[in-house]
């Protein structure tokens, strides 16, 4: 078995609301292997962003345990958390926002090693932020542009040489590709693929689109309403889905092709509020298949095969 | 060895300069004709301020009632007052002390309104509250009365005054730092730097400061514009500068009793001040597009 | 003229002029749609397929933009010459649109249940009780329950408003519904109800459809023809049989494999190089052709032109030359 870089457990972060309390995340458990990619799919709203930021401490958890390296995070203070933050890198989705208007390509990508004081030289630096560039495929005469004049795919491409300065083990791509044509989409996908090949860099990938986690994850954990609901390898989860929300999820990603005849599976409504919900499955209202029992208390996450958890009382039985 | 050094210098053709912005937003000035016009009035009104002795053969303040209630001609090119001033001399003399009104008053509201505003912004909480709600007390009274009242209570005087107008008009600072903060800290690009492991320092430094200073120059240009109406108006009904110093909104007020007879004492000074502000106002709007790196050039 | 067509659109050419130069938004855009058939637009950002939509409802945004050429045939009526009134009882009775984002295009303080009685009273003149009562029958159609008829789109979800959106746009019953990317700011389970509830009501109304969208799995669920656009053209069309299992241009075989696909196992994505174009710099010849991995000297040279290579399947690509049926 391989080592684990990532242990999470009993992840919590709740937001004070006028109406309530929401949950955001509640209660989630999950691990991710060094080397491999954990997506992490959902709907909006779902809590999937949160817990990427939690993950990274840019948002405090209301409680639990996350453990990188086996080091507990959530104990550093906040020295410690800045060294610490070197290892663990985000890309966000909208490269637009993500970039200050007011930096060149140089000092965007320039920043964190700035701020972590990694080069006294300014030629070294120089020499490494060319080298970052050539990483993730950006021409050297866009160096002096600002992310205005670049185009989507390029600006991407910056935040993730940003993500990349500091040699990280482990970067959270936040919907890294949602924002882009598919054609630059696919581009972006290849880059970040071969990028982990290279370097061996462990991802948190963040989407709604499960065609592109499919593509791109070793294991999947599908998220409903600030739970995680059903996580597997990803053969395994798309071949053998357990969770009857994973099934419906499946069923209405639409697919290229005409000549697969699929059965649709329509849920009825729409996601219910976050806010307070009450001590049962939270797919209850939705579910096609709720029993009598679902809806007297909360389920846990089991492990019913190897590797493949799921958080429903029908498919646990 | 050497070669290969050589080799690797002719193919890092493109090497990194550090690109100043200036030109991208001289540029993106330049193309707004409007705020260029007024950009230019605004030079000549300086130079002229400055350069007053030169351009003005009279005294502004020295009376001289044998040329009282002259109108326009040659040799006074504005006509002269009651007691035989010299108006062109007053109008320039009276750039001097409007500009200076103006530019003092809004230091004072941006220094005291900016640092609240920019405290409220970045704490938030608590102290947000009680600033905000202080100044949500002083827009509720009209600024022109909060002005007046103070001058009454202080006393007159051009200190008194451009504390009043400063006083006033601080809540609009107040305000604009205070979202331009609460907008900054909001962003991914914030947080993305805090990802990279950016002290609070750094991130003010180096993001949250360059990205407000823009609303700040545009909110300043045109802050001056409405500070040196206040000053006028103030100084109109008496409580601002007093005579004899040249002050446009005094005289026109003291050209407001022969408006009838001889109109040019208030149509210069009128004129003066519509437009002064009217071109600060244009150069305002045009900084408020070229400051915005977004905008293409 | 065929009987069966109930638009046509000719030689369509449209730009933006802007500070910053005129932006080519369609370029010479050829394409019929068939009576009670559904016609998907599929593209990247700025291949002219907002603009085609808005050029055939008259609401292009009106200084900025300027029609160049070209005929949308309604009918036999050229709807670009067609008098501001005439468009007016145009729009919404005979042809009427869904939009993107249904937040911003519901009215924020009005309800819902008068949104949609406002369009029958606008083109069918009802009295207020019979267009109330109208609106009720529409709204329930779509699925909104009646006790949320009267409530005001911000108590609405994404989908929900979506369906209002819906109901709106069928309150005239139009002959042509345009739905441009109704489906993309909703949630995957949510894109699913809207995509069947569509589909249904297109049968129950016969209505034609122009669906616009990038998403190349919607295409395969609801179209009965695509037409594939690029820099403000058309590059391929074809009924669906035709681009799915037999597509030919360089650009449309490059978004199929660029495009993850959850139905099959592949290992690596095949990306179209390059970026999108600049639409304000019009290139000679073929402007797919920087991009393409198939293009020769000529294809920089020469404007393709549209070569029907087996009936009703188009492609605009200098490879087809000479194996169209008959030349155009």
């Amino acid at each position: 078995m391989s080592e684990k870089l990532v242990e999470v457990h009993g992840l919590k972060k709740y937001f004070p609301t006028k109406k309530g309390l929401l949950h955001a995340v509640d209660n989630i458990d999950f691990y991710i292997n060094k080397g491999e990619t954990l997506g992490l799919v959902g709907e909006s709203g779902c809590g999937k962003s949160t817990t990427g930021r939690l993950l990274l401490r840019l948002i405090e958890p209301t409680g639990g345990e996350i453990k990188i390296e086996g080091q507990d995070v959530m104990k550093m203070g906040a020295k410690e958390m800045r060294e610490f933050r070197k290892k663990i890198q985000i890309v966000f989705q909208d490269p637009y926002a993500s970039l200050d208007s007011r930096f060149s390509v140089y000092e965007s990508i320039e920043e964190p090693l700035r701020i972590h004081k990694v080069y006294n030289d300014p030629k070294e630096m120089e020499k490494r932020v060319f080298e970052l560039m050539e990483t993730v495929g950006l021409a050297p005469r866009v160096i002096n542009s600002f992310p205005h004049e670049l185009d989507g795919g390029r600006r991407q491409r910056v935040g993730i040489a940003r993500a990349l300065a500091l040699n990280p083990e482990l970067i959270v791509l936040d919907e890294p590709v949602s924002a882009l044509d598919v054609s630059i989409q696919a581009q972006i996908l290849n880059l970040l693929q071969n990028l982990q090949k290279q370097m061996g860099l462990t991802y948190l990938f963040i989407s709604h689109n499960l065609s592109v986690v499919k593509h791109i994850s070793d294991r999947v954990a599908v998220m409903y309403l600030g739970k995680i609901v059903e996580m597997a390898e990803t053969e395994e989860l798309f071949k053998n889905p357990l969770h009857p929300y994973t099934k419906a999820l499946l069923s209405a990603v639409p697919t290229p092709r005409i000549d697969i005849d699929k059965q649709r599976i329509v849920l009825e409504g729409d996601v219910p509020s976050p806010i307070d919900p009450p001590a049962r499955c939270r797919f209850y209202n939705r579910c096609y298949c709720r029993c009598e029992g679902c809806a007297e208390q909360d389920v846990q996450l089991v492990e019913v095969k190897p590797n493949h958890f799921v958080a429903c009382m029908q498919a646990q039985e | 060895m050497q070669e290969q050094v050589k080799q690797v210098a002719a193919q890092e053709t493109v090497i990194y300069k550090k690109r100043r912005q200036l030109p991208d937003i001289w540029h993106r000035f330049c193309k707004n004709k409007r705020a260029v016009c007024g950009l230019v009035i605004m030079i000549l009104i300086v130079l002229a301020g400055i350069f007053a002795p030169v351009i003005c053969q009279y005294d502004p303040i020295q009376q001289n009632l044998r040329e009282a209630y002259q109108t326009p001609s040659l040799a006074h090119w504005f006509g002269t007052d009651s007691i035989g001033r010299d108006l062109f001399t007053r109008v320039v003399y009276g750039i001097r002390t409007s500009l200076l009104c103006g530019i003092i008053a809004v230091t004072i509201s941006l220094v005291i309104g900016g640092t609240l505003g920019a405290i409220a912004g970045y704490y938030g909480g608590k102290v947000d509250n009680v600033i905000m709600r202080f100044m949500d007390i002083l827009l509720a009274i009209p600024s022109l009365l909060l002005a007046i009242s103070m001058v009454a209570a202080l006393g007159g005087g051009m200190i008194n005054m451009l504390f009043a107008i400063g006083f006033s008009s601080m809540p609009t600072y107040c305000r604009t730092l205070r979202g331009e903060i609460l907008k900054i800290r909001k962003t991914d690009f914030v947080e993305a730097a805090k990802a990279a492991g950016a002290k609070d320092s750094w991130i003010i430094i180096k993001h949250i400061i360059p990205n407000c200073l823009a609303p700040i120059i545009v909110r300043v240009t045109m802050g001056v514009a409405s500070a040196i109406l206040f000053c006028a108006s103030l100084s109109f009904i008496g409580l601002g500068i007093a005579p004899p110093t040249p002050e446009w909104g005094q005289m026109l007020s003291f050209g407001r009793d022969f408006i009838r007879t001889y109109p040019h004492m208030s149509t210069f000074p009128g004129l003066a001040i519509m437009v002064t502000v009217f071109s600060l106002n244009m150069m305002g709007d045009g900084l408020r597009d070229a400051l915005d790196p977004k905008m293409k050039t | 003229m065929d009987q069966n067509v109930i638009l046509e659109v000719k030689n369509l050419s449209l730009n933006y002029v802007t500070d910053d130069g005129t932006v080519y938004a369609v370029n010479d855009l050829n394409f019929v749609l068939h009576k009670g058939s559904t016609l998907c637009l599929v593209g990247e950002t700025g291949a002219g397929k907002t603009s085609t939509a808005k050029a055939i409802m008259g609401i292009l945004p009106h200084p900025q933009s300027k029609i160049l050429s070209g005929e949308v045939l309604l009918e036999g009526e050229d709807l670009l010459k067609a008098s501001k009134k005439r468009m007016q009882s145009v729009r919404g009775s005979k042809i009427s649109m869904i939009f993107q984002d249904p937040m911003t295009s519901l009215n924020p303080v009005m309800r819902v249940s008068d949104q949609v009685a406002e369009v029958l009273r606008l083109h069918k003149a009802k009295s207020r009780i019979e267009a109330a009562k109208m609106a009720k029958e529409v709204l329930l159609q779509v699925g909104i329950k009646e006790d949320r008829i009267t409530e005001y789109p911000h108590q609405f979800s994404g989908g929900m408003r979506q369906r209002v959106g819906i109901a709106m746009a069928l309150a005239c019953s139009p002959e042509i519904l345009i739905a441009d990317e109704p489906t993309t700011a909703l949630d995957v389970t949510i894109q699913a109800q809207v995509l069947e509830l569509m589909k249904e009501l297109k049968k129950q109304y016969e209505m034609a459809m122009i669906m616009i969208t990038h998403d190349l799995g919607i295409v395969a669920d609801v179209c009965d023809y695509v037409a594939v656009m690029y820099a403000g053209s058309i590059v391929e069309y074809g009924d669906r049989r035709h681009i799915f299992t037999n597509a030919k241009h360089p650009y449309t075989i490059g978004l199929f494999g660029c495009i993850p696909d959850l139905s099959i196992e592949q290992e690596e994505l095949i990306p179209i190089k390059g970026m999108t174009p600049d639409p304000s710099k019009k290139p000679k010849g073929c402007a797919f052709a920087p991009r393409c991995a198939y293009a020769t000297e000529q294809c920089f040279q020469e404007t393709p032109g549209n070569y029907e290579i087996e009936p009703g399947h188009w492609v605009r690509c200098l490879q087809f030359r000479g194996e169209d049926t008959e030349n155009v």
